[in-house]
């Protein structure tokens, strides 16, 4: 073992390799293997129930928002003080010449959603949301159909409602018979998967059985919808249609999107649920995996204080916690998140169904290893107050 | 085993000049240390003894750079060292120092080559030159064939033996050592201080704090402490 001893003075970069840190953490975590399935339970119920409670967050905004997002209108023309697609007061269909007249427009149509009653063919009601528009329109009308055609919109008393619902409305196939508010209708397709926020399902119709349906006077309306002209500026277009119809407000379809989102979600206190929901499962993540990774940092400050005293750097100490917090977070996230899938997936057909976009499980993921690194400051508090002169006593 | 280490054979591995230690402060504080000097030089087995609490551990922590003394000075291989900060200090005993505990103090999840590994990792060397490395110092100490045995299959006596294994790695100039005998039996003890012994033969400065009467004929020479003074600075030099 020939070797020259360095003058003490010179100045070298000690600091150890991330694989022996790795290897210690590894170790660490494999040796206790109860412990181990302890910190892992608390990741993955952590993971499951913020994914679940986010994912039905983002569910219920996109549910919430379906009306507006999936009509084709650059702005909803509004009564003044309408927060919610979903509960809009009546329009005098006469505004929309006034707002065809404003520059920049290239398309106005009327939209009708109003609530009703819905007798089941087996008898029962059940309330629903009538959403009406001009079947000659091309800025709105039933989408995701899976039967039948718009088109046959156009036959009496024609509706088209959601499969997901067809058992709650006592239907099951075209042709069926109800009646909607003491009127015949009859159902001529289906779509799959537009779900409502309110349970009242939507019962797409043109806007005359709409306002059949509801007896409706001629030329009432729920809201305008607007196609711009290409180049148009809707921050402009906007502007002159308020100034020219006062009774009315002007939202961007983005905007309104939001608006009825925000009302369900955070008006109502449903969103919020959610979100400490949520919160609590984040706390709960923190607290086993701090509980967890402090006991087994306990069980080993010998050895951290053996390192140290061997003139480990501080941070190797911390390097092997927070490698132990990150394979935590690592296993913990598959885990839950393989969980969190098929939930998803088994809950697809439900009226209330949560929803995994690959932002949202990759947030969830950044979110589980800053929940186990959090839980890793006490250790590393504790490592970091070793006094390494403890050794040799 | 050949150790070159870079310094005058004149100049003393470590020298302690008048060094004072007070533990607490106000009505509390108590002098463990009350002006010790003393030189180690290479080649050399020092053993401290001492009644218990005469400040034997107290001193071996300061000669290790472990615990700075609140007065005098220390110096390592000529430059004095007691003044530097808490992270130079502990670059310093990754260098220079190699620690032997009573209790071992081996990481139970790596096996005994790995106990060296990670010695050596924290001075730079990593794979297949590290696990050679780890290979030669456990053949060193007589466990050429246990590199695969974690600590807990091992008895006490091979226990410290890789302890001194992984002590070695960065080839240090001096080996502190805190009882390291005390919990072996006798046969163990002996084949340890004989392993100390060829250490400084081969040109490391050792110091073992004691209590083991089987072992008081192995040093070249005795520190007796008392009440933290050291009794008699006399050589007593063995053949
Ligand atoms: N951290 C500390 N704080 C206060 N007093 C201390 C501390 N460490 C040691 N002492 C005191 O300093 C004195 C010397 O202690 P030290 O551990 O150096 O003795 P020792 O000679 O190693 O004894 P032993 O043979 O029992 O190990 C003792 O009286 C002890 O109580
Ligand atoms: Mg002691």
């Amino acid at each position: 073992m020939a070797s020259q001893t360095p003058r003490p003075h010179a100045r070298t970069t000690l600091a150890g390799s991330w694989r022996m840190t790795t290897l210690l953490a590894w170790r660490n975590l494999a040796h206790d293997r109860v412990r181990l399935v302890v910190t892992l339970v608390g990741i993955v119920f952590s993971v499951v129930l913020m994914g679940m409670q986010t994912g039905l967050l983002v569910g219920f905004t996109r549910t919430t928002a379906g009306l507006v997002e999936h009509a084709r209108a650059d702005l909803w023309v509004v009564p003044k003080g309408t927060l919610d697609v979903d509960l809009g007061g009546p329009l005098d269909e006469r505004r929309r010449y006034q707002a065809m007249a404003v520059p920049g427009v290239a398309r106005v149509e009327p939209y009708f959603i109003n609530f009703a009653r819905w007798h089941k063919p087996g008898g029962g009601t059940e309330s629903i949301q009538l959403v009406g528009f001009p079947i000659d329109g091309t800025l709105a009308g039933p989408w995701q159909l899976v039967e039948g055609q718009r088109e046959d919109l156009r036959r009496p008393d024609a509706v088209i409602v959601d499969r997901l619902y067809a058992r709650k409305l006592g239907v099951e196939r075209i042709g069926d018979t109800v009646e909607i508010n003491g009127r015949r209708a009859r159902v001529v397709g289906f779509t799959q998967g537009v779900r409502t926020f309110t349970q009242s399902p939507y019962v797409f119709a043109t806007l005359a059985n709409v306002r059949h349906f509801v007896g409706a006077p001629e030329r009432t309306v729920g809201y305008l919808l607007i196609a711009l002209q290409p180049g148009a500026d809707a921050a402009q277009v906007e502007a002159d249609i308020e100034a020219r119809i006062p009774e009315v407000e002007v939202y961007q379809a983005a905007a309104f999107a939001k608006s009825s989102s925000d009302y369900w979600l955070y008006t109502t206190g449903a969103g919020f649920s959610l979100v400490i929901s949520a919160l609590l499962g984040l706390v709960v993540g923190v607290v086993i995996v701090a509980q967890t990774l402090y006991a087994s940092t306990i069980d080993r400050l010998p050895e951290y204080a053996t390192l140290k005293a061997m003139g480990a750097p501080a941070s190797y100490l911390y390097r092997i916690i927070v490698t132990q917090a990150a394979i935590g977070a690592a296993v913990g996230y598959g885990v839950g998140l393989a969980i969190v899938e098929v939930l998803v997936w088994a809950s697809r057909n439900a009226s209330a169904a949560p929803i995994l976009p690959p932002w949202l499980a990759g947030a969830l993921g950044l979110l589980t290893l800053a929940m186990c690194i959090a839980a890793a400051v006490i250790s590393i508090r504790k490592v970091m107050s070793i006094d390494p002169v403890g050794v040799f006593r | 085993m050949t150790a070159a280490l870079a310094h005058r054979p004149a100049e003393p591995v470590l020298a302690a000049r008048d060094i004072r230690h007070v533990y607490g402060s106000g009505a509390t504080a108590f002098e463990a240390v009350r002006g010790v000097s003393f030189e180690i030089h290479r080649g050399e087995v020092v053993l401290l003894l001492g009644p218990s609490g005469s400040g034997k551990t107290t001193l071996l922590q300061i000669l290790g750079g472990l615990l700075r003394p609140t007065h005098g000075t220390l110096s390592l291989l000529g430059e004095t060292i007691s003044g530097l900060s808490l992270e130079r200090l502990a670059a310093l005993r990754l260098q220079h120092f190699g620690f032997v505990f009573q209790a071992y103090n081996l990481f139970p999840t790596l096996t005994a080559a790995g106990n060296v590994e990670v010695a050596l990792d924290l001075v730079g060397m990593r794979g297949r030159a590290a696990r050679q490395r780890a290979q030669q110092l456990l053949e060193d100490v007589g466990l050429g064939d246990r590199g695969h045995h974690y600590p807990a299959q091992l008895s006490g006596g091979q226990r410290q033996r890789v302890a001194i294994a992984r002590a070695l790695a960065a080839d240090p100039a001096v080996v502190l050592a805190d009882e390291p005998t005390a919990a072996l039996d006798s046969h163990s003890g002996a084949n340890v201080v004989s392993l100390f012994r060829r250490l400084a033969d081969d040109g490391r400065a050792i110091v073992i704090v004691t209590h083991d009467s089987r072992i008081l004929d192995r040093g070249d020479r005795i520190v007796e402490m008392e009440d933290g003074r050291v009794v008699d600075p006399a050589h007593r030099r063995h053949p």
